[in-house]
């Protein structure tokens, strides 16, 4: 995985930012949003699959951020890798707690028109997670398929092993094998995706 | 749990799909073994990239301005601060992403203000307007709870019919491909009432086997597919039936390009056999060149 070319940025880190968060510096914190909300508002939506849903997980996890910013702890990784999981957990727990599986809605969901923030965009991290972005579909294209649903329903759906088993009517044990060998491979096909800086 | 054992269920654990009991077994191991605890938390950070594949979307605009919003009330007033929900709902815990089934209890923000009004009549008030407030809700909820049944019942039949409609998709899509040939199944026993077909496309190196009228199989035993010839005899996989006894299976043949001709078997045969053991066909067609 080797990342795009980009010149120097001049933008400050996320820990820079985070550490300015803490002293309640708001602009340090509109950093960190614009950097990142369509990340967080697009794992969001893909486990809850409702917009109105997605942006309440979305505004619980940066204000989780505001409030705690020292629960991230920079040296378990990459503050966006730390963001991601807490983007995805957070919506998992809202699909539990409303006892669904991600129903689809048939009507648009409220929310489904709000107009997109055109500032909220950061070009550079952006072409950086674009190339992991492809990697990591690649790596699950390369999955067989019954495991790459196995992984999907686990991660998106936020099923346990028991749960897909029922859903897919497969025994349990033909799971458990299927989500093991899909994630060895996705650990050596992804291993080691943000020792890079995406800034840098 | 030993740490053989975490190795097993590390994956499991990192995409939460563990079940409670290994979940809980597990989280005592990681309590006390820190070569463990690193490689689950090393592991959950590889899944994190997982996230990646989910299509990236721009926020809505109304987001950032309720956000900020939020945060200058908080920053005016902490009384406005709304207790953050648990990252799981289940066993409390460190609000931690990494400490993944253990979830955090609701935070509020420092400083929650210090001074109260003391109106004993509005608190008598408020008390008794919440009581109210607390029956009616407990209506609905039990309302939306059954609702919610229902709905999850009817989520987990279009989740069914909706595996059945791709496979059956799959199958009409190679039948209308050019150069595909239908070939009847034989049943092994006629007066079984099962019968299939198989859609083989030589160009594609794809087959699509479509079966019907097939008994339910006991439960330790499965449908498979196997692809039998030159000697030599290939298992396919299972073959997941329907309830009403139907069945299709679309199937990647460029294993087989080699092969002149070949068997398409469906067999009955014990769940747990990895080599067939006494596999009993059901049904039979040939493929390729007589």
């Amino acid at each position: 995985m080797h990342s795009s070319a980009a010149a120097m940025s001049i933008e400050p880190a996320d820990e820079e930012l985070l550490d300015r968060v803490a002293a309640h510096d708001q602009s340090a914190f509109e950093a960190i949003y614009l950097r990142h909300s369509a990340l967080v508002y697009s794992i969001a939506l893909r486990v809850v699959a409702d917009p109105g849903i997605a942006q309440d997980v979305a505004q619980e996890v940066f204000l989780r951020v505001w409030r705690h910013p020292a629960l991230f702890d920079v040296t378990r990784g990459r503050f966006v890798s730390w963001l991601m999981s807490v983007a995805r957990n957070r919506a998992v727990d809202e699909v539990r707690s409303r006892g669904r599986r991600r129903l689809r809605e048939v009507m648009p969901a409220p929310g489904a028109d709000d107009p997109a923030d055109p500032q909220a965009v950061d070009p550079q991290l952006a072409a950086q997670l674009a190339d992991e972005r492809g990697e990591v579909r690649r790596a699950l294209d390369l999955l067989p398929q019954e495991q790459r649903i196995a992984i999907e329903l686990a991660y998106f759906g936020g099923m346990t092993q028991q749960e897909i088993a029922s859903v897919l009517d497969t025994p349990l044990g033909t799971v458990k094998t299927r989500v093991r060998l899909a994630m060895r491979k996705l650990r050596i096909s992804l291993e080691h995706p943000f020792d890079r800086d995406p800034l840098s | 749990m030993r740490c053989d054992e975490v190795l097993e269920a590390a994956e499991a654990y990192a995409l939460g799909a563990s079940d409670a009991a290994e979940r809980d077994d597990l989280e005592r191991h990681l309590e006390v073994c820190a070569t463990c605890r690193d490689l689950v938390e090393r592991t959950m950070l590889a899944t994190a990239s997982l996230a990646l594949a989910a299509p990236l979307r721009p926020a809505p605009r109304l987001l950032r301005s309720r956000l900020l919003r939020q945060i200058e009330l908080e920053r005016e007033s902490p009384l406005h601060t709304a207790p953050l929900k648990r990252l799981f709902a289940g066993e409390p815990g460190r609000d931690d992403p990494l400490r993944y089934q253990v979830s955090g209890t609701g935070h509020t923000a420092n400083g929650r203000a210090a001074s109260r009004r003391h109106w004993p009549w509005a608190q008598s008030l408020a008390a008794a307007v919440a009581v109210l407030l607390f029956a009616g809700c407990a209506l609905w909820i039990a309302r939306l709870q059954s609702q919610m049944s229902r709905l999850q019942a009817r989520s987990q039949t279009l989740q069914r019919i909706t595996t059945e409609f791709e496979g059956q998709r799959s199958a009409l899509l190679l039948l209308a491909s050019e150069g595909s040939v239908r070939l009847q199944m034989q049943p092994m026993d006629p007066s079984s009432g099962v019968t299939g077909a198989v859609i083989w496309n030589p160009d594609r190196h794809k087959c699509s086997i479509l079966v019907s009228g097939l008994p339910a199989a006991a439960a330790d035993q499965t449908y498979h597919i196997w692809l039998v010839g030159n000697q030599r005899s290939w298992d396919s996989g299972e073959l997941s039936t329907s309830g009403t006894g139907t069945a299709e299976r679309t199937l990647d043949l460029n294993t087989m390009s080699s092969q002149a001709g070949y068997q398409v078997v469906v067999s009955l045969q014990q769940r747990r056999s990895n080599d067939g053991g006494n596999w009993q066909p059901v049904l039979k067609a040939w493929v390729g060149i007589q």
